[in-house]
């Protein structure tokens, strides 16, 4: 985990990964292919949010 | 990289967002209830439920339509006739002349069970068309859209060179840090960093295919000379015929042609989707996959007889799918909500660009000049 924050551009090109499958899901099909678009797509917000619950949790201590 | 290289690229992404910025608030602004633009415009319709006056009677036939629709419009021409997928409801739009431009199209819809008009959905009193205006040419026309498509390509290279000065600026941090109780300057450079780098690809495909979606009219231009010029060099006759064969016969021809598919619009002769003495039926697949790419068929205008299927080019394929990635529309409710939580995420990198823009400034007054990695990548 340690190894993965620290590189710069390990988890950005893993993000664009996901995004590019959440966009392209949902354009070629419905039902089980729009949730697994919504949970690519949505991996991106997730993200922000952690980084701010952590980032405010490490300025606590 | 050196600092040289460095200090280029932070160059070309200081001009490039700095030349777009006020133009991609406005597009991300207005873009918010654009993405929501069925749910508002459901919400605000206060008119009772459409159900059509025969519900179980025999559909009319598309000519029995026309006739309605030109009875209401006397005097003008048909322009497109398209099909609602959810109810039995067939738009006709019209104009002066079979070449008119957008504003001055007129558009109904029609019953297709009696050819009344159904009512336009009420409520907004036009603020969604006018932000659309807004978004899509700043009320200027085809040079307005031209000109939103630029500032879309210099969005896209201030995206590049951020994504290029990311790594000087995180050689030393690691992914997502946020340094909160710093200076207000290096807190909202963080979130600047992590918001661009997070959402990059999506901003990347949404400003791409709004480019794309601003060159539709030089790209339909191309399309009709490049792919429909042979259909229409063996008439003589350059007029645009006007003494149509029956609508519907045409429509059943095109099917034919393509069974299982389905009609998505037709377009009259000498408008810029058809030829001067073509009906185009386009209809596209039925399995999600196919659905997006619409198909000509084109059918002689006076006679009604086949006279080809083109597939589209690659860039109409291009056009076609530029539409569903940049309005987020082809996922359902979370897909759009995701679109405007994204879209929010924009707003706040191009506010905080400008805001750490201006607070350097500030700062270059009282000392060095240059962007100083060494300081931010402590």
């Amino acid at each position: 985990m340690k190894q993965l924050l620290r590189s710069t551009f390990l988890i950005p090109a893993m993000l664009a990964a996901l995004t590019l499958v959440g966009l392209v899901a949902a354009l070629f099909g419905g039902g089980g292919f729009d949730i697994l678009s919504w949970l690519c797509l949505g991996s991106a917000i997730a993200v922000i949010v952690l980084a701010r619950i952590f980032a405010g949790a490490r300025d606590q201590n | 990289m050196t600092s040289r290289t460095v200090r280029l690229w932070s160059l070309i992404h200081k001009w490039s967002s700095l030349i777009c910025t006020v133009f991609l608030l406005m597009l991300c602004i207005t873009g918010l209830p654009l993405i929501l633009h069925d749910e508002i415009e459901h919400a605000l319709d206060t008119s009772e439920p459409w159900v059509p006056a025969n519900p179980d009677g025999p559909m009319l036939s598309l000519d029995a339509i026309l006739a309605a629709a030109e009875a209401n419009r006397p005097g003008e021409v048909p322009l497109f006739m398209s099909f609602d997928e959810d109810r039995p409801v067939v738009n006709v739009t019209s104009g002066p002349t079979p070449d008119a431009p957008g504003s001055q199209m007129y558009f109904e819809r029609f019953d297709r069970t009696s050819g009344e008009i159904v009512p336009a959905p009420t409520g907004d009193g036009g603020v969604m068309d006018f932000i659309l205006q807004l978004h899509t040419d700043m009320f200027l026309g085809l040079p307005g859209m031209l000109f939103l498509g630029l500032m879309g390509l210099l969005f896209t290279l201030a995206i590049v060179s951020g994504v290029v000065l990311y790594a000087p600026f995180m050689r030393k941090l690691d992914f997502a840090t946020l340094r909160l109780n710093r200076s207000s300057r290096v807190k909202w450079l963080d979130y600047h960093n992590l918001l661009g780098i997070v959402a990059l690809l999506w901003m990347t495909i949404v400003g791409l295919t709004g480019v794309v979606n601003t060159l539709a009219v030089p790209m339909l231009e191309i399309w009709q000379n490049d792919s429909l010029v042979d259909l229409t060099s063996e008439y003589g006759d350059t007029s645009v015929v006007t003494d149509l064969t029956s609508v519907q016969s045409a429509v059943d021809r095109a099917r034919e042609e393509a069974p299982g598919a389905w009609v998505q619009f037709v377009a009259f002769p000498g408008g810029s989707w058809s030829t001067d003495h073509h009906l185009a039926v386009f209809i596209r697949g039925d399995t999600p996959a196919t659905s997006h790419i619409v198909t000509p068929v084109l059918i002689e205008a006076d006679t009604g007889t086949f006279a080809a299927m083109r597939e589209m080019p690659w860039y109409m394929k291009v056009l076609a799918f530029s539409g569903p990635l940049h309005f987020g529309d082809y996922g359902g409710l979370p897909l759009k909500i995701i679109w405007f939580i994204l879209d929010l995420f924009t707003i706040i990198i191009l506010v905080t660009g400008l805001y750490l823009w201006l607070a350097k400034g500030q700062r270059k007054a009282s000392a060095s000049q240059d962007l100083n990695i060494a300081e931010f990548a402590e």
